[in-house]
């Protein structure tokens, strides 16, 4: 049996890969079905042990809308339109995205320390942990909007073809997000301040990020130009477009911020890959 | 395969033969000078410095000072050394889950390590899922999974606990189920350290067995142990390392010897030190009670003194 050592079974740390990106793809190369069901038993490790179990996934966001719109449309009374459209509906399209943005920010930059026995005791690809904890978060991102999809539809607003833009807003979404905790998530791992530097900003996020105001709505041009620069708002912008006011990906109003995304995007994998390569092999002996 | 397998079993039990090894070809582990530092951060705050300034000026310890070695086929190595010697850190490098600063390693066949046995299991999941689960971790395929899930399920003995959550499993049970897989991935390498204690003494016989048939198979084997006993019996090559560096690679035998004397050294030394640091003290003691007789006396005499 010794004899037999197949090529399958073969690690050399020698001929080191020129970038983070390659080693990250590498990493992925033929683990879909692993990846898969390590998201599935992070998504059960989350909501088990629990009467309501799965269910908590949807009460808990549910809840927090509730709150919001009881606060914004019973109590300040007085701004119950947004853009044309009662704030509720206005809320629940922003935050379905913003749930899942915050899950992905957060979680993310968390994965690899809640996950400390796959670095420091097996021998894993660290990049696949962020990946299965993003794709669990996107389960939920997904039920979610299923649900927002028929609240939608009871309401009139959908359906419509714009909403199948939908399927290019999500993946774009879980992309750019997986592609941020190549960055976050190593750090997180390496310094404990770090992480609560990431979650000590995300309800500044939230109020900055157009979750239930519009950024469309400055009045001061500068200030709207600047709210480009928040890849939180292509996102909830983007879902109002499929869902509430029927706009193209293409409408020519909206280049400029699309390809400040994209070169953020850019920015991003760049970064990403970076620190990915200069972590990777230091966080198992700091972990 | 599996039958020539049986024959040389059956015509050699428990005796020990020499293995035939082909050192012609290409070593399954192969060190090439690998240097290894751990880094010592003195705080959270150098901690997040570091992130951006490249780890400079922060303390580091070596575990590794250039270790280079050659392991092929069929071999049955023993790593001894004492405590921080660098054995947990060769292990760990050997399984992947610790990087060289420097130097290369190379390992060409499939690990398994009876390390850290229950690392990677999911509490939530099923014992069965688990199998699945890990072997994926270990990166077998479906088919290898299915092939070998009957002889997990049936070595672990879990009965009915084998499709309950993992959670609900007691801490031996966990072992069982974790020494079951490791064991049965018909590995090419196998990693033992003899510090493993797993369950009942039952099923530790059953484990020494299961270890003792699958080196009569052949396979490579990495076996850390302080028992000359143990490593007499199981290995015919030893490595023994000393502060970070391989201080002797050969017999088992030689290399014992000079790490027993290296102890009895280290003890010597130890007692001498210990020894002169007792005669300080009752140097200083015998003078400070010499101290203490002429400041009484003196005292004394000033009360007599006093008293005329």
């Amino acid at each position: 049996m010794a004899e037999n050592t197949n090529s399958e079974y073969f690690y050399t740390t020698k001929g080191e890969e020129k970038s983070g990106l390659s080693i990250i793809f590498r990493e992925h190369k033929g683990q879909a079905k692993k990846i898969f069901l390590l998201s599935v038993s992070h998504l059960k490790k989350t909501y088990s042990g629990s009467l309501l179990g799965p269910l908590w996934a949807v009460i808990k966001p549910t809840f927090t809308l509730f709150i919001l719109w009881f606060a914004f449309a019973v109590g300040l009374r007085h701004s119950n339109i947004v853009a044309g459209y009662p704030r509720f509906y206005f809320m629940l399209v922003g935050y379905v995205p913003w749930f899942y943005i915050s899950e992905a920010i957060l979680g993310g930059a968390r994965s690899i320390r809640k996950n400390k026995q796959y670095v420091t005791k097996l021998s894993f690809p660290m990049s696949n942990i962020m990946t299965f904890t993003n794709l669990s978060a996107l389960y939920i991102h997904i039920l979610l909007a299923v649900l927002m999809f028929i609240v939608l539809c009871v309401r009139g607003y959908a359906p419509m073809i714009y909403n199948l833009q939908f399927f290019y807003y999500c993946p774009l979404m879980f992309l750019f997000f997986l592609i941020l905790t190549w960055t976050t998530a190593p750090m997180s791992a390496f310094s404990k301040d770090f992480e609560n530097l990431i979650s000590s900003i995300m309800t500044g996020l939230f109020w900055l990020s157009g979750i239930f105001w519009s950024t469309y709505d400055i009045e001061n041009p500068f200030i709207k130009k600047l709210m480009y620069l928040n890849p939180i708002n292509y996102f909830i912008n983007g879902y109002r477009k499929s869902f509430l006011y029927g706009i193209s990906i293409f409408d020519a109003n909206y280049t400029t911020e699309t390809v400040v995304f994209y070169a953020e995007m850019l920015l991003l994998i760049l970064m990403g890959s970076h620190y990915y390569k200069k972590l990777r092999r230091l966080i198992p002996d700091v972990l | 395969m599996e039958i020539e397998e049986n024959v040389v079993i059956e015509e050699a039990p428990e005796v020990e033969t020499p293995r035939v090894i082909d050192r012609s070809g290409e070593p399954v582990i192969e060190f090439e000078n690998v240097v290894k530092n751990y880094y010592l951060y003195k705080s959270g705050r150098e901690r997040f410095k570091a992130m951006f300034t490249g780890n400079r000026g922060v303390r580091q310890h070596p575990a590794l000072g250039g270790v280079s070695f050659k392991i092929y086929a069929g071999e049955s190595v023993g790593f001894i050394g004492r405590n921080g010697a660098g054995k947990s850190t060769i292990l760990k490098m050997i399984t992947g889950v610790s990087y060289p600063t420097s130097g290369d390693v190379t390992v060409r066949g499939k690990v398994a390590a009876l390390l850290e046995l229950t690392a990677g299991f999911s509490p939530e999941m099923t014992g069965r899922e688990n199998i699945t689960m890990k072997g994926y971790l270990l990166g077998l395929t479906d088919d290898d999974i299915a092939e070998i899930e009957d002889d997990i399920i049936n070595f672990a003995d879990l009965g009915e606990y084998i499709d309950q959550p993992v959670l609900t499993y007691s801490s031996g049970m966990k072992m069982r189920l974790g020494f079951a897989i490791n064991i049965n991935i018909h590995p090419d390498i196998l990693v033992v350290d003899e510090a493993l204690s797993v369950g009942d003494s039952r099923f530790r016989k059953k484990c020494r067995k299961a270890i003792k048939a699958l080196i009569d198979t052949g396979v490579t084997v990495l076996f850390v142990s302080h028992s000359a006993d143990a490593l007499k019996s199981t290995c015919d090559r030893a490595i023994y390392l000393k502060d970070g560096g391989v201080e002797f690679d050969g017999t088992v035998d030689d290399a014992l010897e000079r790490y027993n004397a290296d102890i009895e050294e280290i003890r010597r030394v130890r007692r001498e030190k210990k020894e002169a640091r007792r005669q300080r003290v009752l140097e200083k003691r015998a003078k400070k009670q010499a101290k203490l007789a002429a400041q009484q006396a003196e005292q004394s005499g000033e009360v007599t003194e006093n008293d005329v």
